[in-house]
């Protein structure tokens, strides 16, 4: 099931700062790992990931630097930052506490089984 | 040849000019005339476009420019217009030809001729140059090349931001296509993926808006310097049109509130008339024996003429 809707885009700069978080990638590598490491759950719309990309990175919590490769085109690969990393711990912390809330309203029904 | 750099030298250079009219008039008279900060302001613009074609990097050929429509004579025709407007104008009005006026009509002429060139700049010029604008996209589909073009012109921002960003969504899109063996797979893969971009305005929009935000501090504030100039700048040209074109109203009558200053302002209680007019109403007759007894106790006899003159009626009337 493609779960797309304003709560990705709520959700999408945690995801994105989450995989940046395991080591660079390019902007084509992160879509494919969003999906893969979500099991096709979580698809992040390629209009939106560039412009979200840039973004982040004008907060200063990923930053881009291009990298030239012989075989194929140059690619610009993002990392997370210092800043960043304290900002995902902080957005994980409060994503925790929205599922213990919310598992709590529902009986426990969203726990994973 | 950068438009906006071309605009942006122009409006510094008019911004230069305005200001130098305006010390100039504010050294020789101590007061600013706007005559004279027109002539700085269009001397200002005529010196930054020369300045901009002096300066500029002719890397067209003559091929472009033939292409181009020749935008050099365009602009010497309606200076020629401007030039002859200004004449026929000038001696409609005063039946005579002043070479201030002519120069004057040459130069709004260039003005007006430079602005419509400029923007006709955008859509030939800019299109040729846009040719040429260095952006790998071999080895892409025609329809995604297509797009990535589509997506960084409505942009409309830097060069070479744009440029990182064709080359971002050039690599994304080869790293999708790879996979697909004929030309034709990849056309419909590549269709698939622009749909899947969405609307290429909106795409181009956030994208410039992010790019933006990531600009640093000193860029921005030299941005909304040159925004502020330009939006004084307009103001002024408001401003002077206004001044010229309006008629003196009389709302506020100086002379009668100079008048009312300097004229005596009474206190009624210091009034005497009504006092006088009271004493004489109560006025009575005096008797001969108060008269009487008046001359003779209380008039001092002196050497005082009047005092004599007095007694001497008073006792002739009795």
């Amino acid at each position: 099931m493609k779960f797309e809707s304003q709560l990705l885009k709520g959700i999408a700069p945690v995801v994105v700062l989450e995989i940046l978080s395991r080591g660079p990638m390019y902007g084509y590598e992160l879509s494919q790992a969003i999906e893969q490491r979500s099991g096709d759950i979580l698809t992040l719309g390629k209009g939106t990931l560039y412009p979200l990309l840039y973004n982040l990175e004008a907060k200063k919590l990923v930053k881009g630097k291009w990298e030239s490769n012989k075989s194929s085109r140059k690619r610009r690969y993002y990392s997370i930052t210092s800043k960043g990393k304290g900002e995902l711990a902080k957005q994980k912390a409060q994503l925790e506490k929205l599922t213990t809330g919310l598992n709590l309203v529902f009986g426990g029904a969203l726990a994973p089984a | 040849m950068n438009l906006k750099k071309l605009i942006v030298r122009i409006v510094v250079a008019a911004t230069l000019g305005l200001c130098a009219g305006l010390i100039m008039e504010c050294l020789a008279s101590w007061r600013a005339f706007p005559e004279f900060l027109i002539w700085g302001f269009l001397g200002g613009i005529f010196a930054g476009i020369v300045i901009e074609v002096l300066s500029c990097d002719y890397s067209i050929t003559r091929d472009d420019l033939r292409r181009a429509e020749k935008p050099v004579i365009r602009i010497l025709v309606v200076m020629a217009i401007g030039l002859l407007v200004g004449a026929v104008f000038e001696y409609v009005a005063v039946g005579a030809l002043y070479p201030v006026c002519l120069i004057l009509g040459g130069l709004i002429g260039l003005f007006i001729g430079t602005t419509i060139e400029l923007i006709r700049y955008r859509h030939v010029i800019g299109r040729i140059l846009r040719e040429g604008e260095g952006l790998d996209l071999e080895g892409l589909p025609v329809n995604t090349a297509e797009f990535i073009r589509r997506v960084i012109r409505k942009m409309r921002y830097l060069k070479k931001i744009r440029s990182e960003v064709a080359a971002e969504l050039a690599a994304h899109f080869e790293d999708e296509l790879k996979d697909f063996a004929t030309d034709e797979e990849k056309e419909q893969k590549a269709q698939q993926l622009i749909a899947e971009f969405g609307d290429v305005k909106l795409l181009a929009v956030l994208m410039r808006r992010a790019k933006k935000r990531c600009r640093p501090l000193w860029r921005t504030v030299v941005a909304r310097t040159f925004q502020a100039v330009g939006v004084l700048i307009l103001c002024f040209i408001v401003y002077v049109v206004w001044f010229l074109t309006g008629k003196p109203v009389i709302t506020t009558d100086y002379v009668a509130e100079l008048n009312s200053m300097v004229r005596p302002v009474a206190d009624e209680s210091l009034n005497a008339a009504p006092l006088y007019l009271k004493a004489v109403d109560l006025y009575k007759e005096l008797s001969d024996d108060f008269l009487l007894f008046f001359a003779k106790n209380c008039l001092v006899i002196s050497d005082n003429h009047s005092y004599r003159s007095t007694t001497n009626r008073i006792t002739s009337s009795i």
